[in-house]
């Protein structure tokens, strides 16, 4: 071993140490404060869901451009059968009108990675699940929160090697509001993750 | 030699917390990443998301102007990251001798063996306790 190596891989063990000590103080108050939590809520799912992508892509795009359910104040959700699956909302930060994920944002992604990859998950499929307020055009933001469900596949896919067969993305514009009594408020800008499938 | 002093240290570790032998977890490398580099990323690779080989090719090619921080910390984050992956990829062949003789149930899937070996069943071999710490399965 070169000289210094030790030097280098101990500094580097100090660091995580101090980052394990000074995140698990607060550990647990939010949702997904820790991968253990997000394990937590994910594992419960009792049975494969029956959810198909592709026919729900499609009745997301012919409600919206039928112009059905023109006023975004509780506007029904469009897919309620998801709400029903263990899910986990996510405030995850997007350049603006872009799906590119911003740098505050990859510890949060890192974490997830953590979860999906730990052996109570490994044998779960998951839907993720772009979701946008609705300030602007519904048919832009039905593209951009399908571009951003997919971005966040793609980075747990290439950067930490999750399966793509285990993983589907699917945007819901404002379709499904998540606080449909105020449709403009930003909390409706969120990922979330939902189990859908266990076992092969 | 390098193999005995990097397992002498391993025990050192392992000895004072069990934790430390393995590698960084995801969520800790992202962040130094994140934290490190995130001004940068802006100023540098604004629009270059974070799909490891084209993020780190960015902040490369432009380390002139990145900051000494992210200098001195994306290589690492971007290591760290690979080597937990290179782990978990080895896993199969490090501990092949084990999975036969402790974990062989037929029943067993892939993350059965592995909790199943992360549990350190008496007369495990090194290779095979090592490569489970580095995957993050302990």
């Amino acid at each position: 071993m070169q000289p210094g190596k030790n030097g280098r891989r101990d500094l580097a063990l100090l660091t995580v140490c101090l980052m394990l000590a000074l995140s698990a103080a607060p550990a647990r108050a939010q949702q997904a404060a820790t991968a253990e939590d997000i394990v937590d809520q994910l594992v419960v799912l009792d049975a494969t869901a029956d959810v198909d992508v592709a026919a729900l892509r499609q009745q997301v795009l012919d409600r919206v451009k039928s112009k059905a359910n023109a006023v975004s104040l509780r506007r029904p959700p469009i897919a309620p059968q998801l709400l029903k699956l263990p899910h986990l909302d996510l405030d995850i930060q997007f350049n603006p009108d872009s799906p590119v994920i911003r740098p505050d944002s990859y510890r949060m992604l890192g974490r997830v990675a953590d979860a999906l990859s730990d052996l109570k998950l490994l044998s779960f499929g998951f839907l993720i699940v772009g979701h946008m307020d609705s300030t602007g055009r519904r048919e832009d933001n039905l593209t951009l929160s399908q571009r951003r469900a997919e971005s966040f596949r793609d980075v747990l896919v290439t950067t930490f090697k999750i399966s793509p067969k285990r993983i589907q993305a699917i945007g819901l514009g404002e379709e499904q509001l998540l606080d449909a009594e105020h449709p403009k408020a930003a909390v409706n800008q969120q990922i979330q993750i939902v189990a859908v499938r266990k076992g092969p | 030699m390098i193999q005995a002093r990097s397992f002498a240290l391993v025990l050192v570790i392992a000895a004072t917390s069990p934790a430390l032998a393995e590698t960084m977890s995801f969520e800790n490398s992202a962040a130094i990443l994140g934290e490190s580099c995130g001004k940068d990323i802006d100023a540098n690779c604004f629009g270059v998301s974070f799909d490891a080989p084209r993020l780190k090719e960015c902040l490369y090619r432009n380390q002139d102007s990145v900051s000494p921080q992210c200098k001195a910390n994306y290589v690492r984050a971007f290591d760290a990251i690979q080597k937990r992956l290179v782990a978990r990829v080895n896993l199969r062949k490090n501990c092949e001798y084990d999975r036969k003789h402790f974990c062989a149930d037929p029943q067993y899937g892939y993350a059965d063996v592995v909790a199943c070996l992360a549990k350190t069943p008496r007369g495990m071999t090194l290779s095979c306790k090592q490569a489970i710490g580095e995957a993050g399965y302990r």
